[in-house]
């Protein structure tokens, strides 16, 4: 009894200094905080110091600037953001240089695919981590599911949505926009997959918007999937590119190296499907480089694809 | 004069020198008129080296002041900024500054609910502008721009600045005098109402301008907007109690707003030839206040040591050009080679005062004015040459040795020791 005393009263103060605070410095419009364990969000404002555990949203046409380790981060989307984001950020950006952030992010990758057991622990912990950030991650009550690549932030022109498994039944996909429910668009087709020319819709750069696959409309117990949400953003994976392209440790890389950290900057700032297209041409250009193969299984196994994965370092 | 120092200080080169000084008084005297070149000028003109150290190389990390606390009020309204002014005065701030132009009346009933704000309150500060300076008697006419029906109840403080609204706004005036009495600057009087200690040690300095230290931007406030002001759910006493509330326009640096209050500063990414102002006035008097409070004053090299580097500087440039005019002279290759030199030197020679200045302001916050060196250095090598055809075609000048002559001390002869006579008694 005693140890396990002593052994809560050292854990205590550990999972205190987990937990990273940020001030929030202005706010404009409505910004709702989803404290750690509470249902019920609470409007914020300037001065009220926010725990990473909890989450923000926006309103439409509202801003929210919080301050963590001095420095500055701006939310005026209407997604809902886990405030750890900001905290893994800000710790990252406060201690280790870009070259020193990429050469741990790849250091990891390797040590998480020296094995199959090494890769199930690392896809474990990424979904670990995810689940605290996305609503409803995780729940295997959906019978069709769809890959988190198609989260985060898109940026391209033209995507290709996926999802499983392949049915007999027409799919319907179903477009809308996050903060009225106002939908986008409604599509039914018989394969398993939708590209769609996201330019050709009417987006709005920067808003949040979610996407469900359903097999009946009157039905609510027919198969569908859950609402994925992501943000239509054409030109920040561009901004992202020309950002790190102005680092000397860009400069002097290795071509393969400098693809590596594109890659890592696309995943780092949320653009998945960016880096999942990306890995797969590298890969397709340089099959037999195991740095580039392990590389790609850890990715694969963040965004959890570890069938895809495991096949990778077999 | 010991050998060594007869080795650095030659008469020729002590005249030249002076020679240099003079020709640079008298220059001072002549007033060019480049009114044709003011588009290339101006961007020089409003250029300070030390720029460059709060553009580029400042650090970056924001840090959050808990004293002062922004609320942008819009496109201001009376009754909007008399709700607001309600809010945040049940929240007990200790000062409240409002850099709002109240210069005239309108709705009488809005009017009379503000005056009785000013008057239920005593911590109310209100901006003025200071109006027709006169020359001659070294004073403005009138603080101008707020309505005597409101500052009767309040005080108040004035927003000018040296300069005007196109140049970069780098200093600042604590107190003024306006005819028959002595006006303190928003910011000054604000501070003095928070912390009275700090205005002392600002009138101990004694300068009649303040060179603003720049080290918080927008986000290093708590800024409100009006709404969240208003709203009752929200616990203004949290977050305004006993500090420095200042009220203004203060939008969002939108591309289609408005350029209302808004000052360009060294904060500015663009260091030369800037477009956009970079600040909002309420924020360059939240800098102002946050410097005074923290004493964190920005210091001057005193004149006369930087008077003395110059000199020694410009003597040290007439010292070589007349030891290399002698030297290349001998080898017949005179003014070729010397100007090549002289030109590469001044190049180098004025670079290198910039870093010198640029680091001196980044590792100490010390200002050092090395315009006399710079304008030294610029004239020093043709100067020298015209002294040096002077001393040839000038009787006097010729007269004058290349060293001062030696003082050859007089031996003083040894005193003869008289041998004691000692009487042998024995």
């Amino acid at each position: 009894m005693k140890t396990i005393l002593l052994q809560l009263l050292l854990m205590a103060p550990m999972a205190l200094w987990s937990q990273t605070y940020m001030t929030v410095t202005y706010t404009k419009g409505k910004v709702h905080y989803y404290a750690p364990q509470q249902k019920n969000p609470t409007s914020i404002y300037p001065g009220l110091s926010l725990s990473s555990e909890g989450k923000i949203q926006c309103e439409p046409d509202s801003k929210v600037k919080l301050l963590c380790k001095g420095k500055i981060y701006e939310y005026t989307d209407s997604k809902l953001h886990s405030l750890d984001e900001i905290a893994r950020q800000a710790n990252n950006s406060s201690s280790l240089s870009f070259i020193g952030r990429f050469w741990n992010f790849l250091t990891g990758s390797m040590d998480g695919t020296e094995d199959a057991t090494h890769l199930q622990q690392h896809h474990e912990k990424s979904m670990e981590s995810l689940r605290a950030g996305i609503k409803g991650y995780g729940s295997k009550e959906f019978e069709i599911q769809a890959n988190l690549m198609y989260e985060g932030k898109l940026s391209n022109e033209e995507v290709t949505f996926m999802w499983s498994p392949d049915m007999d039944t027409p799919f319907c996909f179903q477009l809308s926009r996050q903060a009225d429910d106002e939908v986008i668009m409604v599509a039914w087709t018989k394969e398993n997959y939708l590209s769609l020319k996201l330019a050709d819709l009417t987006l709005s750069s920067g808003e949040a918007y979610e996407w469900q696959i359903i097999t009946s409309k009157t039905d609510p117990k027919a198969p569908h999937s859950r609402k994925m949400q992501f943000v239509y953003d054409p030109e920040a994976a561009a901004k992202a590119l020309s950002q790190l392209k102005a680092q000397s440790a860009y400069e002097s890389a290795s071509k393969t190296e400098q693809t590596l950290m594109e890659l890592y900057t696309f995943e780092t700032n949320s653009f998945y499907y960016d880096a999942y297209l990306g890995y797969q041409q590298l890969i397709g250009e340089n099959p037999d480089d195991v740095l580039v193969k392990r590389a790609y299984a850890a990715f694969l196994a963040r965004i959890d694809k570890m069938d895809e994965a495991q096949s990778m370092i077999k | 004069m010991s050998i060594k120092w007869r080795r650095i200080l030659r008469p020729h080169n002590l005249l030249a020198t002076a020679f240099i000084f003079l020709a640079m008084w008298v220059f001072s005297f002549i007033h060019i008129d480049h009114h044709r070149l003011d588009p290339f000028t101006y961007g020089i003109r409003d250029y300070d080296v030390t720029d460059i150290v709060y553009s580029r190389l400042r650090k970056t990390e924001t840090i959050l002041d808990d004293r002062i606390v922004l609320v942008n009020t819009g496109n201001p309204d009376r009754m909007v900024l008399h709700k607001m002014l309600e809010r945040i005065e049940a929240a007990q701030p200790r000062v409240v500054g409002i850099d709002l132009f109240l210069d005239s009346e309108k709705d009488s009933l809005t009017d009379a609910l503000l005056q009785r704000t000013f008057q239920k309150n005593n911590n109310i500060v209100l901006v003025t502008s200071l109006e027709n300076f006169d020359e001659e008697k070294g004073y403005f006419e009138r603080e101008g721009s707020c309505h005597p029906m409101f500052r009767e109840f309040t005080k108040t403080g004035f927003s000018n600045f040296p300069g005007n609204r196109t140049q970069t706004i780098r200093m600042f005036s604590p107190e003024t005098n306006v005819q028959n009495y002595k006006a303190r600057s928003f910011a000054t009087e604000i501070s003095l109402i928070y912390d009275s200690t700090s205005f002392k040690s600002l009138k101990k300095r004694g300068n009649e301008l303040e060179r603003i230290h720049f080290n918080a931007n927008e986000d290093s406030f708590l800024k409100f907007e009006p709404e969240v002001v208003l709203d009752s759910a929200v616990d203004l006493s949290k977050v305004m109690k006993d500090k420095i509330v200042l009220i203004g326009y203060l939008n969002d640096f939108q591309p289609d707003d408005p350029i209302v209050d808004r000052f360009f500063t060294p904060l500015n990414q663009k260091y030369a030839g800037r477009t956009i102002p970079d600040m909002y006035g309420l924020v360059l008097h939240a800098n102002i206040i946050r410097m005074l409070l923290d004493r964190d004053y920005v210091n001057y090299f005193p004149k006369w040591a930087t008077f003395i580097f110059a000199l020694a500087l410009v003597y040290a440039n007439t010292f070589f050009f007349f030891w290399n005019y002698k030297y290349f002279w001998y080898f017949k290759s005179f003014p070729k080679i010397l100007y090549r030199w002289a030109h590469l030197i001044q190049v180098i020679e004025i670079a290198l005062l910039f870093l010198l200045t640029a680091w001196i302001f980044y590792a100490y916050k010390t200002r050092i004015d090395f315009t006399v060196a710079i304008v030294g250095l610029l004239l020093a090598f043709d100067l020298c040459i015209i002294y040096y055809y002077l001393k040839q075609n000038i009787r006097i000048l010729g007269k004058v040795p290349d060293h001062f002559p030696i003082r050859h001390r007089k031996k003083k002869t040894p005193k003869t020791v008289q041998p004691i006579e000692t009487e042998n008694k024995s």
